[in-house]
């Protein structure tokens, strides 16, 4: 466990998640309290990492639960087995077993899928997992009052077995598109946290650190281009994992520096639609290259190297 | 914070927390209470650290972030120069060695949280059987006397209760369903001992659609506005899940005073909002502004889109093709309604229009109750298929 904020940053930029004193200071908080996290931000800024991040540093599993619309409670709890019921029943009466174990049979763990959640309430382990509920936003309001409570109490209740308590509460990480507003409720049994785009020296420390072999003033070229096309206004602005699978295609490729001609080779890792791609193209790839070749190493030499 | 004595922080966060509320952040007192145990976790003196934990306790969205930033920096700045609060609240109560977190204290001083009631209630819509409307069908809604504007506001009523559904994906039992329900299956069987006599049949559920309403009130659309509006009031009780704007120059947002006001009160407002009433047409530019803000929040294929504008624009004709286009991505349908069109002698060859055809699935008529009935038969045949 962790005693300070220092600590979990540090440990965080250990498992290369480069990563500011909110994030930290947020996460702190809600292994202190036990209170879940929601966690908000543009796609591909790293939302879903902070939860792998998380499991990494507690040395923890990590259950996943992905959230699409009709997203219900026997995929998100537990089911029972009902075609492996059926047929263990047929088979129980063609081999005349005595009622009493058909009836305990069939309704024993044996029988039970678990979902995410059940497996995360019903948990064993020294140290609690952390439960990673991913796009809450594209859950249905049904799902998410289901939610709600079960996020309060930590607890469910099947009715062939009995209520299950969890021991020890899983660490608890929402994330959110923002395709829609979450209930008020559920927000409020949350810590918020936003994630913007990286600064230009984080962005740099990021690449740096999950693509450790690229050379530095590319990742100073790369890093500028995609702050300067940040500015813009596109369909999709390009994240840090666009970023990130950029510096390893350009990496892939051998290049040491960006000019016009790779870029617009490569500019698919960047820009995933069409009319983003044609926009650049129109803006002028030059253009927004020009201010990245003056030799000024100023900004290179600064680049705090990754632990 | 330097500043601050142990308990004395405790009352200065109750009133920032009222700032807050009052700036609209949703606070209550638990989180208030969360707050509090929050920062006897952490070093008070670390400004930075006083920040993130406040902020990371009392907002829920990006919006209210930046009226927290706002407030923050208005009032822990300032606080320390004063006396004391200026509050009703218990300073005897806030001793020094006291738990910042214990709940009877704030639960008591926080009960003005629990003052805020819940919004209007909604109004049910009547419906009326009405005999004369095979009359009215094709009558332009601008030759409408009053009294037949009544029959309108009920006809309107009673086309909109009909469409607001739409399959989910989500189940349901039902006698005559596509899938098997093992669950209810089982459950029945063991009511014959066992044997399977009746399998148990599902089908998907039927849900509100979404609904997403462009309205053009510039000059040109005078003479059909008022009614249009009347429907789009129709359509906001109607279909919970409806977003409605009306633009000309700019883009306004309407579907709060739709929802929540009665009639009389909704034209009021809408009007005192609406600073670009009878202006000229900016579509493209309004379409713009649409998807930048508005639309990413609607997943590609959930929504059907509908645009109501005679498309007289004075934009520019390539950023309407432009911006017609990721709308089209994002509709499930896309429906241009356009109020000239009902007239018999009607073409579509002003420029804005022209452009804007090729993306559109239906091109209706807005000014006969037919028309709004082919757009409702569009809407149920949507649902059906899910």
């Amino acid at each position: 466990m962790f005693n300070t904020i220092e600590e979990i940053q540090s440990a965080m930029e250990g498992a290369k998640y480069i990563t500011d004193r909110s994030i930290a200071t947020v996460l702190y908080l809600s292994l202190q309290l036990g209170k879940p996290i929601l966690v908000e931000g543009e796609a591909g800024v790293g939302k879903t990492e902070i939860a792998k991040v998380l499991a990494q540093i507690l040395n923890t599993r990590l259950i996943r639960l992905q959230c699409y619309e009709g997203l219900d409670v026997n995929t998100s709890l537990y089911e029972w087995n009902y075609p492996r019921q059926i047929l263990w029943m047929k088979q129980a009466e063609i081999c005349e077993l005595p009622q009493d174990s058909v009836g305990n049979g069939i309704f024993s763990a044996d029988f039970l899928i678990r979902r995410p959640l059940l497996e995360a309430i019903q948990n064993d382990s020294a140290v609690p997992p952390v439960l990673l509920i991913d796009e809450i936003d594209r859950s249905d309001e049904e799902f998410e009052a289901f939610l709600l409570e079960v996020l309060s109490d930590f607890q469910v209740t099947i009715p062939e077995i009995g209520t299950i308590k969890a021991k020890h509460r899983p660490y608890v990480i929402l994330t959110s598109n923002r395709t829609r507003e979450l209930h008020d409720a559920l927000k409020r049994r949350c810590f918020y946290h936003w994630i913007d785009y990286p600064s230009l020296e984080k962005e740099k420390r990021i690449v740096l650190a999950k693509v450790p072999r690229v050379g530095e003033n590319l990742v100073r070229q790369v890093c500028l281009f995609m702050q300067k096309v940040r500015e813009k206004e596109f369909y999709k602005r390009p994240g840090i994992s666009e970023t990130l699978d950029w510096a390893m295609a350009l990496m892939a490729l051998g290049k040491e520096e960006l000019d016009a001609a790779t870029v617009k080779e490569t500019l698919g890792c960047v820009f995933k639609y069409y009319e983003d791609l044609k926009q650049v193209e129109e803006m002028g790839i030059e253009n927004l290259l020009s201010p990245l070749t003056p030799r000024d190493d100023l900004t290179c030499t600064q680049i705090p190297r990754a632990c | 914070m330097r500043g601050y004595r142990g308990g004395e922080i405790l009352s200065h966060l109750l009133l920032f927390a009222r700032q807050l509320k009052e700036r609209g952040l949703k606070i209550t007192p638990d989180r208030v209470v969360d707050a509090a145990r929050s920062l006897s976790l952490i070093d008070l003196a670390l400004r930075q650290d006083f920040y993130l934990v406040l902020k990371a306790n009392l907002v829920s969205s990006l919006k209210e972030a930046a009226v927290f930033d706002l407030i923050f920096e208005e009032f822990w700045s300032r606080l320390p120069e004063e006396e004391s609060p200026k509050s009703g609240f218990p300073r005897g109560e806030m001793e020094e060695g006291e738990e910042p977190g214990e709940e009877g204290t704030l639960s008591m001083s926080l009960e003005w949280e629990l003052a805020s009631g819940e919004e209007g209630g909604d109004e049910q819509g009547r419906r009326g059987a009405y005999s004369q409307e095979e009359v009215l069908l094709e009558k332009d809604f601008s030759q409408f006397s009053e009294k037949e504007l009544g029959i309108l506001e009920r006809e309107f009523t009673r086309l909109l209760a009909h469409w607001a559904i739409r399959i989910s994906r989500r189940r349901e039992p039902a006698a005559r369903g596509r899938e098997m329900d093992f669950r209810r299956s089982l459950k029945k069987a063991s009511r014959h001992g066992g044997e399977f006599f009746d399998l148990a049949r599902r089908r998907r559920k039927v849900k509100p659609m979404e609904v997403i309403v462009l309205c053009d009130v510039s000059g040109s659309m005078d003479a059909s506005t008022r009614f249009i509006l009347q429907f789009l009031f129709g359509m906001g009780r109607a279909f919970p899940r409806s977003d409605i704007f009306v633009f000309s120059t700019r883009l306004t947002r309407i579907t709060d005073i739709l929802q929540h006001s009665p009639w009389p009160q909704a034209l009021a407002a809408i009007s005192r909002r609406v600073r670009d009433w009878s202006g000229g047409t900016m579509i493209g530019h309004c379409l713009r502004v649409f998807n930048e803000q508005c639309a990413k929040r609607v997943r590609a294929g959930s929504a059907v889109i509908i645009l109501i504008s005679d498309g007289w624009d004075r934009g520019e004709p390539e950023q309407l093709a432009a911006e017609m286009k990721r709308i089209k991505r994002k509709a499930r349908k896309l429906i241009w309604l356009n109020p000239l069109l009902g007239t018999p002698d009607y073409h579509p060859f002003c420029l804005g229009m022209r452009t804007a055809l090729p993306y559109i699935d239906h091109f209706l008529p807005a000014n006969t109750l037919k028309g709004l009935r082919a757009m409702g038969e569009i809407l149920v045949a949507q649902s059906a298929r899910g």
